[in-house]
């Protein structure tokens, strides 16, 4: 796939923008009815409602990293430099819902666990990822010229994490729950729970289509300034 | 003299009531009603550990669950800001920088696109689109 494919696809996506805003827009307002509805587990009661908006946060923060690491790879080996701005997008809406579920697991865990945090392999493998995109953006930020492949090599070394950060809680003994209990949620948990993972990831091919398109005027912005000292 | 007797009556009535009250508190009741307002006993000579807490003393969970859906409503609106704000500035920049360099961008039907025409040459130069003819240019 070229870039031309990219930019084709780009401008579907742009004109199905606005309808794709308001499915996102309705599916958010709609899901605090369905997690009011979803009933309560049986041992943490209310604070388990977090999860409704905990891992369809992590799952978002996977689909960015995957972005960020597919483009990466094309931008390090193919070498267009349409490819680094895809991965540069999707590596601060990585971030961006990274910080989510940092932030929802600590307070669902404070009274689930009784602790704020744990330094389990979950957890720390978890703010490990986070660091390390973290670690991406700034090094675009403040790296100066030349950077971007090193970034890339960064972005590479993050989604490799990924797959340790999902089945952590299978492979180790964590305080964590594990990954079967989403397969085996109960019906009035299922509906809700895959409607906000829905919205998720709406939301996350929202923010890729901005973020690109701001990536990419930036881009144009530049060429603009050269063609203006070449003139 | 019956009046002396029945002041007398009175005051041992009153006397009664009051000891009968204070039989009625509960035990400690006395040294809690002398010590109204002031932290127990207990809790300045000595800490007891305690295993778990009573059911009664565990912390609310609603704070914590609106506090969570807080942030992450609050994470997402932030982010959609900062995004609408960075385009709008690219915008208003590219805009600028393609009326400085060619005036006619500022009239007429490239008011639409005021980058209308650099733009698309840098896309172009890119092969970034496919190159839209421009008026003169032909089919």
């Amino acid at each position: 796939m070229g870039v031309q494919a990219v930019k084709s696809d780009q401008g579907l996506a742009h004109r199905a923008f606005p309808a794709l805003s308001v499915l996102a827009a309705a599916m958010f307002a709609y899901a605090p009815f369905m997690i009011m509805g979803a009933p309560y587990e049986s041992t943490m009661g209310l604070v388990q409602k977090i999860f409704y908006f905990h891992v369809p946060a992590w799952f978002a923060m996977f689909t960015a990293a995957a972005v960020c690491g597919l483009a990466s790879a094309m931008y390090l080996f193919g070498g267009r430099k349409s490819w680094d701005g895809v991965a540069a997008s999707a590596a601060e809406i990585v971030v961006v819902f990274g910080a989510i579920g940092l932030i929802t697991g600590p307070l669902w865990g404070r009274k689930a666990w009784g602790v704020w945090w744990q330094w389990d392999a979950r957890l720390t493998l978890s703010l490990v990822v986070w660091l390390t995109f973290v670690a991406y953006l700034l090094l675009r930020r403040f790296g100066g010229a030349g950077s971007e492949k090193l970034a890339a090599g960064v972005a590479l070394f993050g989604v490799a994490n990924i797959p340790f950060v999902y089945q952590s809680v299978n492979w180790w003994r964590t305080v964590h729950p594990k990954t079967t209990v989403v397969m085996t949620l109960g019906p009035g948990m299922r509906g809700a729970f895959w409607w906000c993972v829905g919205a998720f990831l709406l939301l996350t091919v929202l923010l890729l289509i901005a973020r690109i398109r701001l990536e990419r005027e930036r881009a144009t912005l530049d060429d603009l300034y050269l063609l203006v000292e070449e003139s | 003299m019956t009046l002396e007797k029945a002041e007398m009556r009175r005051s041992a009535a009153i006397w009664g009531l009051a000891i009968l009250c204070l039989l009625a508190l509960p035990p400690g009741g006395a040294a809690a009603v002398a010590a109204q307002g002031q932290p127990t006993s207990a809790a300045q000579d000595e800490f007891v550990p305690l295993d778990s807490l009573p059911p009664d003393e565990g912390l609310p969970a609603a704070p914590l669950v609106m506090a969570a859906y807080g942030a992450a409503w609050l994470i997402i609106v932030l982010y959609l800001w900062s995004i609408w704000r960075r385009l709008g500035r690219v915008e208003r920049e590219l805009a600028d920088v393609a009326r400085r360099t060619d005036p006619t961008l500022s009239t007429g039907s490239h008011r639409q696109d005021p980058a209308g025409s650099l733009t698309s040459r840098v896309s172009e130069r890119d092969g970034l689109v496919t190159p839209k003819p421009r008026s003169g240019e032909g089919g």
